[in-house]
């Protein structure tokens, strides 16, 4: 498919968080939260505007930081979908935004 | 050359307890200001005689002091006392949002601020709904009487605190200012803390 000319590309946000708990957190337990408290917060409309995505290979178990990938506008719905989330697998848990940037390279 | 002043928000969580140690700490790596530096005296009841008898007795000994509202009568007397800094929760065991155009106007006049409790979102989804239209409702009247509003965690627990950015995020999120809300807290502080610090005939809180 023949890549889309840059004023035709959706301007988008790299959210970089972390994840606050006693334990360590897989990402799958995560992603399910997320769509979770995405859904209950923006609902599917807003969500299929903003397209967020957790992205898998930038997600660190160790420091438990990971990144998120969603269209510009929706910054500030998504942010406040992730501070909705208090709980994973039954473990009190909260996230919080570390930076967000226009590229992906400058949250390394 | 020109030379330009930069302000750098100070972010107070104005009802954050600083009893547990843990706490504490964890405000302060979030960003928080510490909650040590000042006192707050939030307080609840029934009866509007009963809070009026603590304030007027505990005024001069804290930073903030705020009043859980509820019913329509302290709701509107704590927006017309001007020694009183917060209404917090005016919709509390109420159908509407217990907040509206007399009690923004007063509110205005007497530079009481209106406080959003987060802790009230964290509950169970049904709530969560009627918490965030409160809240719209609440804000859309504060812009247009010009009264101050802010928002607290309400944090008891390590876990029930929030990144200062992303709790203005939220407050963006409803369609307002997020920098507004934290600097009603510190203007709160800043000015309450001039008036214990000083001796002079200003330094009094007027009825």
């Amino acid at each position: 498919m023949k890549r889309k000319i840059p004023a035709e590309r959706k301007s988008q946000r790299y959210i970089k968080f972390k994840i606050h708990s006693d334990i360590d957190h897989c990402l799958s337990d995560i992603v399910e939260e997320f769509w979770s408290s995405v859904h209950s917060y923006m609902g599917s409309k807003d969500a299929s505007q903003a397209e967020p995505w957790l992205i898998a290979n930038k997600f660190s178990r160790q420091n438990q930081e990971g990144v998120i990938r969603v269209n510009r506008g929706f910054e500030d719905d998504l942010r406040t979908s992730l501070i909705l989330i208090d709980e994973v697998q039954g473990e009190d848990v909260f996230l919080s935004t570390q930076d967000v940037s226009g590229t992906l390279k400058r949250l390394d | 050359m020109e030379s330009f002043q930069v302000s750098i928000l100070k972010l107070y969580d104005l009802c954050l307890k600083d009893e547990d140690e843990e706490l504490v700490s964890k405000a302060r790596e979030l960003g928080w200001q510490n909650p040590s530096e000042y006192d707050t005296l939030v307080l609840e009841e029934a009866e509007w005689g009963k809070i009026k008898r603590q304030v007027d007795q505990n005024r001069e000994e804290y930073h903030v002091v705020g009043v859980k509202g509820g019913s329509q009568k302290i709701n509107r007397e704590t927006v017309s006392d001007p020694r009183i800094d917060l209404l917090i929760h005016p919709g509390k065991d109420r159908k509407d949002s217990g907040f509206d155009r007399g009690t923004a106007q007063l509110a205005a006049q007497n530079n009481v601020s209106l406080c959003l409790d987060f802790s009230r979102i964290l509950e169970e989804d049904k709530q969560r709904t009627h918490v965030l239209s409160e809240w719209r409702k609440n804000l859309g009247l504060c812009k247009k009487y010009n009264a101050d509003f802010t928002v607290s965690t309400f944090a008891t627990t390590e876990y029930e605190l929030r990144h200062p950015r992303d709790l203005m995020s939220m407050v963006e999120s409803l369609g307002f200012s997020g920098t507004e809300a934290f600097d009603t807290s510190e203007t709160i502080i800043e000015k309450n803390r001039r008036k214990l610090d000083s001796d002079s005939p200003s330094g009094v809180w007027e009825r």
